[in-house]
């Protein structure tokens, strides 16, 4: 089972991401800010295959947090998640693999979820 | 008339007219509320102090207090100690020269006008010393009492009127922040909103697809979801409208029907459940315009509206792609034709508008089309809407823009 790690601050939208994203098959890990999802993401020893981020969180905002999360393993594929589209270029620019902006349809999160995983096992098996 | 209380040799000498010692003269060509206006002289030349002296005892000496000082230390001593109305400034002091010292009080007492005091050859020195933020110069020998008035009064009234327009300056600052403010929380607060509004409602269609009694019901569900879509379509449009203000986006080549095509398939994804029918006559591949990502915000309003706003069974829209070529200038006219509501002449021109005029409001339809109109302005191009059966308004809506062609 793929996991993956979400990190958002509002605690509705990070439960409705859960049940959404469980009945979708994946295995969820939850942290509620950047710094908790650093710290997870250190101790995992299975890292997830997806990191949803967003952006302003009240520790340590998305950016920051990839930033030691792409440091910590640069293979990571981050997924950001904002309703601010200023931040687009530069969570681009330190690695994320897609910009989603808020709000979007399930339909289009689980099909940009597919896409990457996908992806990420063809150059696996390469 | 006036006693000299100090030797100037002091530094920290200064002569006062004192108030007592002077009859009340009745002044002429003077409105300044009747109050006493405090004059600060920095000058070093004793003639010249002399000189001005006599020049303020001729237009009345019951009106002015002055205070001089032989240098700038000693200038900038006597601001911090009292109020002054007016500063008279020599530019060859002992212990500062040239546009060295207005800078200096400038940047000190930026409130309080300063006039300059120079001889005949430092015209150039002196027009260069209003350009730096003095409110005039007086040329020494050629100053009467009429033109030191004259200059004071008007020196005084000048640095007023620049005084508030800094302060309406400050105030349309404060508000500009506060309206970027109320932008970013619309922004940001509002899409994190609809973000659990829509997945919470499309996690309970996932649920209620399982479910025989709520299979029925799936509507309700739809039109929530679809209410989503134009919300943050308004969120996004004030955003972008205030990108273009702020001139914010840069400019590149574009493939318009490119644009075109993305924005088209977008439209009928959005309004799957309605039947539309919408043509193009000509794909012209080729034709290029200088313009940016905003472009397909143009095609997506209009053809947005052409949907929403049509309460027929089946919704057209017939899209018309022409070049025309006048004055070796090359346009591209594209034209929207919808059998939509339509739109009164009263309205052809207020519809693009909106934001722009206080208290003005257009019903239903949003921010799209002052939008549409402000990107294309942008592109220095031309947009305004036709009945499509002219006469007729309620037969539909021909939109029709005007672009330049890029070659």
């Amino acid at each position: 089972m793929k996991s993956i790690l979400v990190v958002e601050d509002d605690i509705i939208i990070s439960l409705l991401y859960e049940k959404i994203l469980e009945s979708a098959g994946y295995h969820i890990i939850r942290a509620h800010n950047g710094m908790e999802a650093v710290e997870k993401f250190r101790l995992l020893q299975v890292k997830p295959d997806i990191i949803l981020m967003d952006h302003r969180m009240p520790v340590k905002n998305g950016i920051e947090a990839s930033k030691e999360i792409m440091a910590i393993n640069k293979n990571s594929k981050i997924i950001f998640l904002s309703a601010d589209p200023k931040v687009q270029k530069e969570a681009l620019s330190i690695g994320a693999v897609h910009f989603l902006e808020k709000p979007f349809s399930i339909k289009t999160l689980i099909r940009i979820i597919k896409e990457k995983l996908e992806f990420s096992s063809y150059i696996e098996a390469a | 008339m006036f006693k000299i209380k100090n030797h100037r040799k002091n530094e920290q000498s200064m002569v006062e007219l004192s108030e007592q010692e002077i009859k009340p003269v009745n002044l002429k060509n003077h409105n300044l509320d009747d109050k006493i206006i405090n004059i600060l002289l920095i000058e070093d030349n004793p003639g010249d102090i002399r000189l001005i002296q006599e020049l303020l005892r001729e237009i009345g000496n019951e009106k002015f207090k002055l205070v001089y000082q032989e240098n700038l230390k000693g200038g900038i001593k006597n601001l911090n100690k009292s109020k002054f109305h007016v500063i008279l400034l020599d530019l060859t002091l002992p212990d500062s020269l040239g546009l060295d010292s207005l800078k200096f009080l400038l940047a000190r007492v930026s409130s309080i006008p300063i006039i300059i005091l120079t001889g005949t050859d430092d015209q150039t020195l002196a027009i260069e010393a209003v350009k730096s933020g003095a409110q005039d110069y007086l040329i020494k020998g050629k100053v009467n009492e009429d033109l030191l008035e004259r200059s004071k009064f008007y020196s005084i009234e000048r640095q007023n009127v620049m005084e508030k327009l800094k302060k309406s300056e400050k105030k349309f600052r404060i508000d500009f922040q506060r309206a970027s403010f109320y932008k970013d929380i619309l922004v940001y607060d509002m899409n994190n909103i609809l973000q659990g509004i829509i997945s919470g409602s499309q996690l309970f269609t996932q649920y209620a697809i399982n479910n025989k009694d709520l299979k029925d019901k799936f509507e309700v569900l739809e039109i929530i979801n679809d209410q989503v879509m134009p919300g943050a379509r308004l969120i996004s449009n004030v955003r972008k409208i205030s990108q273009l203000e702020k001139s914010e986006i840069s400019f590149y080549p574009i493939k318009l029907c490119d644009i075109l095509k993305t924005s088209i398939r977008g439209i009928k994804n959005m309004f799957h459940i309605r039947n539309i029918n919408l043509k193009v006559n000509s794909m012209k591949k080729r034709i290029s315009v200088h313009a940016n990502e905003l472009l397909k915000e143009i095609f997506d309003n209009i053809m947005i509206n052409a949907v929403r706003h049509n309460i027929k069974q089946n919704a057209e829209i017939r899209i018309s792609i022409s070049i025309l070529n006048e004055n070796s200038k090359s346009n591209i006219k594209m034209e929207f034709i919808d059998n939509g509501n339509g739109i009164e002449d009263s309205m052809k021109e207020a519809i693009f508008q909106r934001g722009n005029k206080e208290e003005q409001y257009i019903s239903g339809m949003g921010l799209g089309l002052s939008l549409v109109a402000k990107i294309v302005k942008s592109y220095n191009g031309k947009i305004w809407v036709e009945d499509r059966i002219r006469g007729d308004y309620t037969q539909g809506s021909n939109f029709v823009i005007i672009l330049p062609e890029l070659i």
